[in-house]
């Protein structure tokens, strides 16, 4: 078969494959996508299974029977747990905004240098993976071109410049640099790539299930025909149980269990390009059945291969040579595909997942670390990760070159999967054991690698002739027990004893380190933050322990720098509408801001640099009281008696900004005034006039009919209470404003109260045939909060009234929910009336907001209730929020905290 | 028989100034906010229009300079009616171009007189 037709082909291929990525990426936006959604994200899990599944399964089965499915028996064991782990894992990267394996992992543990361990190790464990990728395209390219002619191992590696495996690199690396690598947000999905991922994912089913079937049924009259005439030593290897060994299949299931949770391309689509995470419920069941698809001809074309072929092909080719060399031509290229797509598919996911951590944990550091913060820019993270994908393909090719090229492909995929295992502690602490720490991580990977290397990576480097053999037969240093093959003397199968000893000695140093060290009051909170992330859901902020001075301005320029300035201003307008100014009242910069902009940046750079950033700003020392006392019983009484003075100069440059800080307060509060006397009597100028005017008319038309006058004179009336309401409200918020409203501090039960309000109110909800629904979750009723029973009252009361003044004419509902959450009460009112606009949202508990009814209705309001409202629930120390669709109701939801038990029992 | 066309947000107003106008014998339109008051406007080239000022996203002042603004309304009386009762309110205002500008709370029988006599005119 010529070469040039199947270059053609797959670059044909390739770019249909990107093409396909591309227009998705462009549609993503469109409704119609959504439904997609769920299964491109289910579809683009088999990534897993790569050029290893499409050849290497099919040449391990011909060699150890049935060990070739513990690669997929392991991820259909683990699948029931994916609902718990993956689940959390995804439920955590979104409200922390991580994309990556390595930032899961430093974050937990508050690790920078845990970031750059992963991000090394996981390359030194992924660059074999995908130079068997390399490998098995190369190969099965030159099998189509020789015809299987030509021995499957070539021994001499042609020049540089001949070898198709280089050209081929570079390519790849072109199509993901200028396909993928175009935007700068890390955190956004890549829908495009998913769907181009599910594609192939398509293709490998289809071409395998061809490939089983023609030989089944085309080559042979059917799989019977193929036990038959195969050999019966072999077939031996399938039907004798007593050949599988316990032990190793333990390894090997463990290993593949791992992988399928951890390998960094799994985590990238199976994590971080989760849309929704209901659709993880589909993807299981797709899933489960793709691994039994896929693996359901292994056997048949295994044993066929043996049967039909000469015994010189490679069993790793017989998926393509039983095609090929039995005249199906169509078929042989469509496999060929197959096993393409399947290792481009893998070396694409891998590739961008691996640049963005080569970016964010080295590269971008370095540049920071540096002091080149005015070099960091979009571009710049751009660059380097289309750099860090250049890097890795070129150092997967030189792999394949030197060393790949020499063993099968399974047992260098089993050594990758072996590095991955290493990271089992670090993920499984992190998601469910609290005291697992820095300390004990760390060390557990260092010592876990160490181990991996030398028991499984060094053979393969004295085997390929750059060690002396010695150290394999004869142990380092001579010492038996330290033969990297069977340390401490133990016979077992290489990958079990390289994966035994790494992984006991990495959790048991794991657990000790863990055990024996403190974690920091950081680490604690993240630990917390993780294995409790359920009840965490919405991404509250985490208690802070800032205490560093950061400056307003540098903050807003980095974002700016780093998001351009349109994204950046809708943040900030975004941040200021939720939370108000970000300056807390000493004109710092306050705790939740910098959270904000932490994670705002980790969406650019990554979660590692964005703290980077943020503590270089910041200069920012966590203060540990005991620290401090042992810091100053250390040095001498000059230097204690330096530091009071100290202390107290910059004591006394606070108090001097404090107190301009308080005149500048003073002066903006003066204009506040200003501002809400001009407002009030220009509302209460309102009602007067409309009073004048009846009246006048009254006057001077005595020709009004009885209907008429009883109209004009209760409206005089409804004015009057009107302004007078106004008043009340207008003397409440003053004092509000000042701080002497009366407010009552006692212990009321807030339940309790609202529930009288109900009570009060179902006159009117009969009247107006308003429904009412409750929901008092269990024991709400007996909380208490710390507050003033009537002051609640009002709020409940204005609420309600509010819910009723908006309801539907017909069928209205109002709901009352009362629960707890984080000691916490929360009530919710809502109600299925006309809603409010969006635009308004922001300003419905503004002073005198009034949203402008459309129809000629006598407004009965003042403007005013829901600001005083506002005011009640914060003076609670609580918070009030609306939710709300035009058209469809309005939810308002205010939470107060509760009292706690010791406070209660105090009185 | 003139067209007088009456803006603002409160409706116990609306309801009064149509009721002493259509007595008055104008032919009254109302209008509840700044944008229907520009439809209407367009459609029915009222000869006076009395204006609110504070009315949300289209304010009265907004009308007034659209209206100054076209040659066709020239000769559209335009009369301020607003509980902003400053100097410079009543000064801005009358610079926008309107023919009169009446603070409220205002005489109902002083401001039937002011648009009898601008009427006439």
């Amino acid at each position: 078969m010529s070469a040039l037709l199947i270059i053609v082909i797959f670059i044909a291929y390739l770019v249909l494959l990107f093409g396909v990525a591309y227009w998705v990426d462009r549609k993503a936006a469109r409704p119609g996508m959504k439904k997609w959604a769920k299964w491109i994200y289910a579809l683009s899990i088999p990534v897993y299974c790569t050029a290893w599944t499409f050849y290497g399964s099919v040449g391990k089965a011909t060699v150890d029977g049935w060990s070739f499915l513990t690669t997929y028996l392991g991820p259909l064991i683990t699948l029931p747990l994916w609902w718990i782990v993956i689940r959390k894992m995804i439920r955590i990267c979104k409200v922390q905004r991580i994309a990556t394996l390595s930032d899961f992992i430093s974050t937990r543990y508050n690790s920078i240098t845990l970031s750059v361990l992963t991000t090394l190790f996981v390359v030194v464990g992924i660059v074999p993976y995908i130079s068997i990728q390399l490998k098995a395209i190369t190969e099965s390219f030159e099998f189509l071109t020789d015809q299987g002619a030509a021995s499957l191992t070539s021994q001499l590696n042609p020049p540089l410049w001949l070898d198709s495996a280089f050209y081929l690199s570079v390519i790849l690396a072109i199509f993901i640099i200028v396909f993928v690598l175009r935007t700068v947000d890390t955190t956004s999905q890549h829908q495009g790539l998913l769907a181009a991922i599910s594609m192939d994912s398509i293709l490998k089913l289809v071409a395998f299930l061809a490939v089983g079937i023609f030989v089944c049924y085309s080559l042979f009259s059917g799989p019977v025909e193929i036990f038959d005439r195969v050999d019966p030593k072999l077939l031996q290897s399938f039907t004798d149980t007593s050949q599988i060994n316990g032990l190793d299949w333990f390894f090997l299931l463990l290993l593949s269990m791992s992988a399928n949770l951890l390998l960094h391309r799994q985590f990238q689509v199976l994590v971080a390009e989760n849309g929704k995470e209901k659709h993880l419920k589909s993807a299981i069941w797709v899933f489960a059945l793709y691994l039994l698809l896929i693996n359901l001809f292994v056997v048949p074309v295994a044993l066929g291969g043996t049967v039909l072929l000469p015994d010189h092909i490679d069993p790793d080719a017989y998926v393509l040579a039983l095609p090929l060399l039995n005249g199906n031509a169509f078929l042989a290229i469509l496999t060929y595909l197959g096993g393409f797509s399947a290792a481009t598919g893998m070396i694409i996911v891998s590739a961008i997942s691996l640049s963005l951590m080569l970016s964010n944990n080295i590269f971008l550091p370095l540049t920071v670390k540096a002091n080149r913060v005015a070099l960091l820019s979009s571009k710049l993270a751009m660059r380097s990760r289309q750099l860090a994908v250049l890097i890795i393909l070129l150092l997967s090719y030189y792999y394949y070159r030197y060393v790949a090229d020499l063993f099968p492909l399974v047992s260098i995929g089993l050594i990758s999967f072996a590095a991955i295992a290493q990271f089992l502690p670090a993920v499984f602490g992190a998601l469910f054991w609290k005291d697992a720490n820095k300390t004990g991580v760390t060390l557990g990977l260092i010592i876990g690698f160490s181990i991996w290397f030398f028991t499984l990576v060094l053979p393969t480097i004295v085997k390929v002739g750059l060690l002396p053999e010695s150290l394999l037969t004869e142990g380092l240093l001579g010492v038996s027990w330290l033969r990297p093959e069977h340390l401490m003397g133990l016979e077992m199968d290489p990958v079990t004893n390289g994966t035994f000893w790494s992984l006991l000695l990495n959790v048991s140093v794991f657990t000790i380190g863990s055990l024996a060290t403190k974690q920091t009051a950081k680490e604690r909170n993240m630990a917390e933050l993780y294995t409790g992330i359920y009840s965490y859901t919405d991404s509250s902020d985490e208690k802070i322990l800032w205490k560093g001075e950061l400056v307003y301005n540098d903050l807003l320029k980095v974002i700016e720098n780093l998001l351009g300035p349109e994204q950046a201003a809708v943040a900030m307008s975004h941040y200021k509408s939720n939370f108000g100014v970000p300056l807390n009242q000493d004109g710092q910069v306050d705790a939740r801001f910098v959270n904000y902009t932490q994670r705002l940046l980790s969406g650019v750079v990554g979660a590692t640099s964005a703290r980077i950033l943020i503590s270089s700003m910041a200069h920012e020392e966590e203060i540990e009281i005991r620290e401090v006392v042992k810091l100053l019983k250390e040095t001498s009484e000059i230097n204690r008696l330096n530091t009071e003075l100290r202390m107290s100069t910059l004591a006394l440059e606070r108090k001097t900004e404090e107190l301009m800080n308080a005149n500048d307060r003073l002066r903006g509060l003066d204009k506040e005034k200003d501002d809400f006397i001009s407002t009030v009597t220009h509302e209460m100028r309102t009602p007067l006039t409309a009073i004048k005017a009846f009246v006048e008319i009254i006057q001077d038309h005595s020709d009004l009919s009885a209907v008429e006058r009883d109209d004009f004179l209760s409206t005089i009336n409804d004015e009057i209470d009107r302004m007078n309401r106004l008043i009340d409200q207008v003397l409440d918020m003053e004092k509000m404003e000042v701080g002497s409203l009366s407010m009552e501090q006692e212990f009321v039960n807030p339940v309790e109260i609202l529930r009288g309000c109900l009570d009060g109110m179902q006159g009117v909800f009969e009247a107006k045939k308003i429904i009412l629904s409750t929901d008092w979750s269990a024991n709400i009723k007996n909380t208490f909060v710390m507050g003033d029973a009537d002051r609640l009252k009002q709020v409940y009361l204005n609420l309600l009234s509010n819910a009723v003044k908006y309801s539907k004419e017909e069928g209205a509902i109002i709901e009352v929910s009362a629960s707890q959450a984080q000691n916490h009460l929360e009530v919710s009112v809502i109600d299925n009336g006309r809603g409010i606009k969006e635009e308004n949202l922001g300003q419905v508990f503004d002073k005198f907001f009034q949203a402008r009814d459309q129809t000629l209705k006598k407004p009965k309001g003042t403007g005013l209730g829901l600001s005083i409202t506002k005011k009640i629930i914060e003076l609670h120390g609580g918070s009030i929020n609306v939710f709300s669709e035009w058209g469809n109701g309005a939810v308002f939801n205010l939470r107060i905290p509760l009292a706690q038990e010791e406070e209660l029992k105090k009185t | 028989m003139k067209k007088i066309l009456i803006v603002d947000d409160e409706p116990n107003i609306l309801i009064s100034l149509e009721f002493l106008l259509s007595k008055g014998g104008y032919q009254v339109f109302v209008a509840r906010d700044g944008t229907e008051a520009l439809e209407l406007i367009k459609k029915e080239a009222p000869d006076m229009v009395i204006l609110d000022v504070m009315m949300p996203n289209v304010d009265g002042y907004d009308v007034c300079q659209y209206i100054r603004s076209q040659e066709v309304y020239q000769h559209m009386k335009v009369i301020f009616l607003s509980a902003k009762s400053k100097q410079e309110d009543i000064e801005k205002g009358l610079q926008m171009g309107a023919n009169l500008y009446l603070t409220k709370p205002f005489s109902t029988r002083n401001l039937i007189k002011e648009i009898k006599l601008l009427a006439e005119q």
